[in-house]
């Protein structure tokens, strides 16, 4: 789970330069990440259709969700496909 | 009454046809938002060995062909671009080179999507001046190679292509450039920009390739446009003295099909006054007022004697407005 998290870390870091030194937290929600809008959503998307083989709905990606639950998502989906 | 007219105008957009479906990059569920979002539904990019002046100089091709006007009479070259061949020199060196318009002075002007507007008022300047009696305005844009193809808020709303009119001083004549407004505020600079590249931010000194990638802050862009853009076309009807009936067509920079909806309404006048092309070209930057200029007259929407706004809005924050009798 570590692993997963500090995957989207980094590409919340890359694809969101302007949230700059804010700690990142499993209990942040997506919508703390600045500019964060639907188009943010898609950018976050891509980058996690990229990097795990998992399709993920825009609707998991809506502001309210905790990096967290996300994370947890992301980990039932790859334990499950392997 | 001196005036600078319109001789003559051209448009060039590259052939290659890209549809929101050809963005696989993108789910499909995100390729479905974007007519949503903005009402593009194709874009067209230039092929990899071209490059900004190529499409200024066959924009400016057609412009001048229309008329058979003698490549030695052109006194001078104004390219609006945002998206230079290089750093330097100006791309409009190129352009006078490739055209071989050998009497011409040739420079930029860089007021991103804004670019026209400035444009125009630029060269009805030199011309109202009397040191110059024939102009020719460029506006050429190839954001599909200064965008991170991967980034959902800037990629699939761009594309490519320029725009060209020749102005002439003209004595006695009633058509032309009527009135111009300009206006920026700097405080918000970083709300439209490519980070990387400059001085601020040098190559070497950049976190990675995209620091060189096009950006902009996309509801700060919305909002800005729906605060201004009705602002400067009241301001510049009100200036020159013109009811808002009276004119028969807006031409606002092709952003967002929401934005020039979004004015229409705030502005009170019916839709289908505003021309839009955004549907299957995209937002072409500095070069969709121009490029819309030409396809409004070569359709016949607009002829001799009609007043035409053009409206633009872009990085800067920058925005103006023109009025036109053609």
């Amino acid at each position: 789970m570590n692993e997963i998290m500090e995957k989207i870390k980094y590409g919340i870091l890359d694809l969101f330069p302007e949230i700059g030194k804010a700690p990142i937290t499993s209990e942040m929600c997506l919508g703390a990440i600045p500019n964060y809008d639907s188009m943010a959503a898609v950018n976050l998307q891509t980058f996690l259709e990229e990097n795990f083989p998992l399709k993920v709905s825009l609707d998991m990606l809506a502001a309210e969700m905790p990096l967290g639950e996300l994370v947890a998502y992301i980990g039932r989906y790859v334990k499950n496909r392997n | 009454m001196q005036r600078t007219h319109i001789l003559s105008t051209g448009s060039f957009l590259p052939e290659k046809i890209i549809s929101n479906e050809d963005l696989t990059q993108f789910s499909h569920e995100a390729r479905k938002l974007i007519a949503d979002k903005t009402g593009v539904q194709t874009r067209r990019h230039a092929n990899e060995s071209e490059c900004t002046s190529d499409l200024a100089v066959a924009a400016a091709r057609r412009c001048l062909q229309k008329i058979d006007f003698p490549l030695e009479n052109l006194q001078g070259i104004v390219l609006s671009t945002s998206s230079p061949d290089r750093m330097q020199p100006a791309t409009a060196t190129r352009v006078q080179h490739v055209l071989g318009a050998g009497n011409a002075f040739a420079f930029d002007i860089n007021s991103v999507c804004s670019g026209s507007s400035f444009g125009i008022t630029v060269v009805d300047s030199l011309i109202q001046s009397g040191k110059f009696k024939t102009i020719l305005l460029i506006a050429s844009e190839m954001y599909s190679k200064i965008l991170n193809s991967k980034d959902f808020s800037t990629y699939p709303f761009f594309g490519d292509g320029a725009g060209a009119v020749l102005f002439q001083a003209g004595a006695g004549c009633s058509g032309g450039v009527l009135h111009c407004c300009l206006e920026t505020d700097g405080s918000k600079n970083d709300t439209i920009c490519v980070p990387g590249g400059g001085t601020m931010l040098p190559f070497e000194k950049m976190p990675g390739p995209r620091s060189a990638c096009f950006r902009m802050k996309g509801e700060e862009v919305f909002a800005f446009t729906m605060d201004k853009g009705p602002k400067i076309i009241r301001r510049l009807l009100e200036e020159a003295g013109v009811a808002m009936e009276e004119v028969k067509c807006f031409i606002c920079h092709q952003a967002n099909i929401n934005i020039l909806h979004g004015i229409a309404g705030l502005l009170g006048i019916p839709k289908e006054k505003f021309f839009v092309n955004l549907d299957r070209y995209g937002n072409t930057a500095s070069a969709s007022v121009l490029i819309a200029l030409d396809e409004a007259i070569s359709q016949g929407r607009l002829v001799q004697g009609d007043l035409v706004v053009i409206a633009t809005f872009g990085g800067g924050l920058s925005w103006g407005a023109n009025l036109i009798r053609i």
